[in-house]
């Protein structure tokens, strides 16, 4: 149906000569018009009826009605973005339909778990894509980040956005975490346990400094975590309601703002070679831009040719669908191939032996275990401020959208790689054989352990690198990437190592094969 | 290919030149698309509908029938059943009201429903009220361990009893 | 810094008739529609119960003989089956798969289809009390290794073989339960042993070892049995004495141990009162006092391995000083003496002159503290100070050594002065005696 004919039918007039005033003709005219009402526009086939069909669709609005070409090569974002998004729409979706089942109490969240991966029609698979999904959504925020810095995607105008993105990042780990409670096992439980102890961790400092009785920070966190001292009834209902209500509402609004963004700081990071100059001569869309050129600002075609431009209808939307359906078609395959985690029921006089907190906590996990706060909040601190700052710290102006800002970026990140993947093993290598201060001058006080530990020499020797990097190429933007790569390459390697290497007793293992028998049978 | 651009005709034939080709590629991905997501949604809406409930078995014992003697009527605490016994054997008669499922109080000879005043007569018939039909009669029968079992799930005709 | 121009990456704009975005949305929908299918294909025919269930079916059709039980066969539905117990707070979906337990024609079947041996479910009915609270495992899964919990490296949550009759413990404390020879052999050995003189269960009992409330979910079988067979080989540094146990006793205090789950039972499932003794743990223990000691000897003596089950532990020197004394081997010397009811007030331990009986040969504990009766109840209820303040009062008060070592009589005069002292020794036992009975 087209554009034009369904316009004629929606505004088609009957003459008030018939003996029912013309509602019989109205009845008659129903399914058409009814049809015509919902779908205004029939299929768009022109490209001026595709744009008006972007831009007058609610749901397809949230795109520019024409979008660089280079949004669809592959290698430009990895396609990131929409993956996590359509991770997080897979969560919404599950979430829902596990929510129907789940109660939140201590006597039956549990065998609610249990009835939902037995009994529950579908229910199982739906846990398991709830679970897997989740994990993949960390997984693929961290890439997101990692692409947008190293394509230099945080440079002006989109700083702002780089922020909204952190925080972003931020919540999915807070959602993440508060789901990870929710089934109320053993690896919940004390999982849960360890973080909100972490959340106490600052009295390391106030207990130093004798404050904790009139300023206790880490006590007041841990309260409004748990609503008790230890982790209970109380803390699985503000778990919940973070978990299912407030976190994902905050999510879907920043998000919103997020893309929202996208469109108003000119669409994706690209190279300014991507583009050759305007033709000379009056705009080619004049009217059909007119009202952005009233706009004083960046805005996504205003200075740019139309010729490097698709119309987002047909393509983009293939595209975004395509990738969608691929992440959702991996997410089923992976879920029916592995079910999701349940150990035996939560017991609070039974730890878990090791207790691991969830894997992506699990770098941080193994700096917690020289000092709660460095590892707990010091250090994830340190690691938010600067990330958030390099948008500000970083303002050369050069070419964003290129990986790695080309051939000496690269060269500065493998370096970084190598340096990361060699001084953090050896670091851990040389903590297991010899020890830490503690095994050496066993009266130390803890606070000079706070301030020295793996954690603090890693940040610390990172922070040099970077800074020889600084003064060897006066350049910020390589600096920026030699602290983010050794921070990324050593977030990867010590949440490997915790996952991997750390048996019971917070002890190094080379596999679980060789963990201790704890509980005979 | 979109022609370069150029004057205003030009331009209009641009973008507004209708794309004469039939792109059945398209209208395959997106209805396999739309087909596959229709699927699995419709799919994931059985979730709601549970394949068995967390509610006690309808079908249950009530004991070993000389817990009842000739002419008693019973109550079965937790059950909404009444379990009558006379000479002829047993019968169940439902205690739930066909009306709108409220419970029935037994008077002395009939049962009357505290929601919206149906009255039903000994065997369950209707006699007043807007219940639309009698109280239903209950299987019951003899387990194999020697009690009786109550079924609230299957209806007899009335009349019919258990003889022992 | 300056980066040199790059080449351009955007000029390469999709030909119009680039199809591959709708090739790749077909493919993957297909894919996902295809996964959509096996996902659900998966949930509705792959699940072993519905194996199962059909095999009953076709089992029932195979025994029907007439038109009743054709359609009764006929009528068999391929569903979840479960009992519902909110009282025990569980759903057991054992019958999903354990289809003919309560259906005496089964009783040749192979598992799962197999009728319950036995006669236990006359009087525990299983519409009552479901099938976990004995068997243990995850009533609510409906597979096998699921439900039956065979997770490695903890502890297995079902049941199975002797250590079922741990179930029973759970709500019965009867001494002994007929048939059930594990569950009688754990609890003689619970009260011998006197376990809550140490520990404590559900708030009764010492506090001198680790809680036995939910000893269940602490350890499992293994451990239990290893820790009874050497306690300081499974906790380095336990104070536990070694109870001394056979493997076959380890094991049946170990399956005690797992009915221990800390699991508030409802009052509901416990054994009605009146039909059978009712009484907890403390009164059993206190109950078996002196089980073992002759009845005609005098009243409250318990014996001394009583003692020993805490003290040989608790100081073992002193212990062993006494075993290397003549008081412990006193009655060798007049086993076979011609008028020994003469000797036994001094060479034996809780002597009753009226029936010739003695609690134990040669002088034990109790022959200086006292009979047992009067103190040990308050050591089994944990009450450490009052056991130990009253088997030293006795002896304080008492002197009971002079009851039988007179000072200044040579050895060579034993014979005359136990002559002399006969009267006056059973003046003294009856003093002890009268004062032990309240």
């Amino acid at each position: 149906m087209q554009f034009e004919k369904s316009k004629k039918h929606t505004n088609k007039m009957e003459p008030a000569s018939a003996p029912l005033g013309g509602f019989l003709h109205n009845l008659r005219e129903l399914p058409r018009n009814f049809w015509a009402a919902v779908f205004r526009n029939g299929m768009p086939t022109s490209e001026r009826a595709r744009s008006k069909a972007v831009f007058g669709n609610f749901f397809l609005h949230i795109h520019p009605a024409r979008v660089h070409c280079r949004v669809l090569k592959p290698t430009a974002t990895l396609g990131l973005g929409v993956i996590t998004a359509a991770l997080f729409v897979i969560l919404l979706v599950t979430g829902v339909l596990l929510m129907v089942y789940y109660k939140p109490s201590l006597a039956d969240a549990y065998d609610s778990i249990l009835d939902i991966h037995h009994v529950v029609p579908t229910g199982r698979i739906i846990r398991n894509l709830h679970r897997w999904t989740a994990h993949g959504m960390v997984v693929a925020v961290f890439l997101h980040m990692a692409r947008a810095f190293y394509t230099s995607a945080y440079k002006p105008p989109r700083e702002f956005n780089w922020l909204i993105g952190l925080f972003l990042l931020v919540l999915t780990l807070a959602l993440s975490f508060t789901g990870y409670l929710l089934p109320w096992d053993q690896l919940a439980f004390w999982a849960i346990t360890v973080g909100a102890n972490i959340a106490q961790s600052p009295r390391e400092i106030t207990d130093v400094l004798g404050i904790t009785q009139s300023f206790d920070v880490g006590g007041f966190q841990k309260a409004i975590l748990l609503g008790a001292h230890t982790v209970g009834q109380e803390a699985l209902i503000r778990f919940y309601v973070l978990h299912i209500m407030v976190l994902p509402i905050i999510m879907v609004v920043i998000m919103g703002v997020h893309f929202w963004r996208i469109r108003k700081d000119g669409g994706l990071a690209r190279p300014r070679a991507a583009d050759p100059p305007p033709v000379p001569g009056p705009p080619a869309g004049a009217k059909t831009y007119g009202l952005m050129a009233l706009i004083r600002d960046t805005s996504p075609l205003v200075d740019r040719d139309l010729k490097n431009t698709i119309p987002a209808w047909p393509r983009l939307f293939y595209a975004e669908l395509a990738v969608g359906t691929i992440i959702t078609a991996m997410s089923i395959a992976i879920s029916l191939w592995a079910d999701a985690p349940l150990k035996e029921i939560a017991n609070p006089e039974v730890p878990e032996n090791p207790a691991k907190a969830p894997w992506y906590f699990l770098g941080l996990q193994e700096i917690v275990s020289y000092s709660a706060f460095m590892g707990g909040i010091g250090i994830p601190v340190i690691v938010l401020l600067g990330l958030a700052l390099i948008p500000f710290l970083d303002r050369e102006k050069e070419e964003v959208g290129v990986w790695f800002s080309g051939r000496r970026g690269r060269r500065v990140a493998c370096r970084s790689l190598l340096l990361a993947a060699a001084f953090v093993p050896a670091t851990l290598a040389f903590t297991i054989r010899y020890g830490w201060l503690r095994n050496w001058f066993p009266e130390i006080p803890q606070i000079v352990i706070t301030f020295a530990n793996p954690g603090t020499l890693f940040v610390a020797v990172f922070a040099v690198w970077s800074l020889f990097v600084l003064t060897r190429t006066r350049s910020t933007r390589l600096a920026a990437i030699a602290l983010f790569t050794t921070f990324l390459v050593s977030f990867i390697i010590l949440t490997y190592f915790a996952t991997v290497h750390r048996g019971p007793n917070w002890g190094f293992y080379w596999s679980q094969a060789s963990w201790p028998e704890l509980h005979g049978e | 290919m979109i022609p370069p651009s150029g004057s205003s005709p030009a331009k209009k034939g641009r973008f507004e030149k209708p794309v004469k080709r039939r792109n059945f590629l398209g209208f395959a991905a997106v209805g396999s698309f739309l087909a596959s997501w229709g699927a699995g949604i419709i799919g994931a809406l059985r979730l709601p509908i549970p394949s068995v409930y967390p509610e006690a078995n309808p079908r249950f014992r009530i004991g070993r029938p000389d817990r009842f003697p000739v002419g008693s009527v019973t109550r079965i605490p937790g059950r909404n059943v009444w379990i009558f016994r006379d000479e002829r054997g047993f019968y169940a008669i439902s205690a739930v009201c066909t009306h709108l499922g409220c419970i029935v109080d037994r008077g002395e000879d009939h049962f009357k429903c505290p929601c919206h005043g149906s009255v039903f007569d000994e065997g369950g018939k209707v006699l007043s009220g807007p219940a639309p039909s009698p109280l239903p009669w209950l299987e019951i029968g003899l387990d194999p361990s020697g009690e009786l079992i109550v079924d609230t799930q299957v209806a007899v005709p009335p009349g019919s009893r258990y003889a022992v | 810094m300056n980066t040199p121009i790059q080449r351009p990456t955007g000029s390469a704009k999709p030909a119009a008739g680039d199809r591959r975005w709708e090739l790749l949305l077909l493919i993957s929908s297909l894919t996902a529609a295809l996964l959509f299918g096996a996902a659900a294909f998966r949930e509705n025919n792959l699940a072993p119960w519905i194996a199962y269930q059909r095999a009953y079916r076709s089992a029932l059709f195979a025994r029907a003989t007439d038109e009743r039980t054709r359609r009764a066969a006929a009528s068999f539905e391929i569903r979840y089956y479960q009992v519902y117990l909110p009282g025990l707070g569980r759903i057991d979906r054992c019958p999903t798969c354990h289809l003919g337990a309560e259906d005496p024609l089964m009783k040749d079947r192979p598992e799962p289809l197999r009728t319950h041996p036995g006669n236990i479910l006359a009087h525990h009915p299983s519409d009552r009390f479901g099938c976990t609270i004995c068997h243990g495992g995850r009533g609510r899964a409906t597979e096998a290794r699921e439900a039956h919990g065979a997770e490695p490296g903890r502890p297995a949550p079902m049941r199975r073989g002797d250590m079922l009759q741990a179930a029973c413990a759970q709500c019965h404390s009867d001494a002994e339960l007929p048939g059930m020879p594990v569950y009688n052999l754990a609890r003689a050995l619970f009260a011998k042993k006197a376990c809550l003189g140490c520990h404590s269960l559900r708030g009764a009992g010492g506090a001198q070892g680790p809680d036995l409330t939910a000893a269940a979910g602490k350890h499992g079988v293994k451990w239990h049995v290893r820790h009874f067979m050497d306690p300081q080989k499974a906790v380095p540094g336990s104070k536990m004495p070694n109870p001394g146990l056979t493997e076959e006793e380890a094991r049946a205090l170990a399956c005690l141990m797992m009915s221990f789950t800390g699991e508030n039972l409802s009052r509901d499932y416990l054994p009605v009162p009146g039909a059978r003794k009712a009484g907890g743990q403390v009164e059993l223990a206190a109950d078996r006092l002196g089980a073992d000691v002759p009845p005609g000897a005098a009243p409250g003596y318990v014996g001394s391995e009583t003692c020993l089950v805490c003290h040989s532990g608790l100081h073992p020197e002193a212990v062993e000083s006494w075993r290397n004394s003549k008081m412990a081997h006193a009655f060798e010397a007049v086993r076979d003496a011609p008028d020994r009811e003469r000797c036994l007030p001094c060479h034996a331990t809780g002597y009753n002159p009226a029936t010739n009986q003695f609690a134990e040969p040669n002088v034990t504990c109790e022959a200086c503290h006292g009979p047992g009766k009067d103190f040990v109840p308050a050591a089994l209820d944990g009450k450490v100070a009052e056991h130990r303040d009253r088997a030293l009062a006795n002896v304080r008060d008492r002197n009971p050594c002079v009851r039988c070592h007179q000072p200044h009589v040579p050895k060579e005069k034993h014979e005359e002065a136990v002559r002399r002292a006969a009267p006056k020794l059973g003046t003294a036992t009856a003093a002890i005696e009268s004062t032990s009975k309240n």
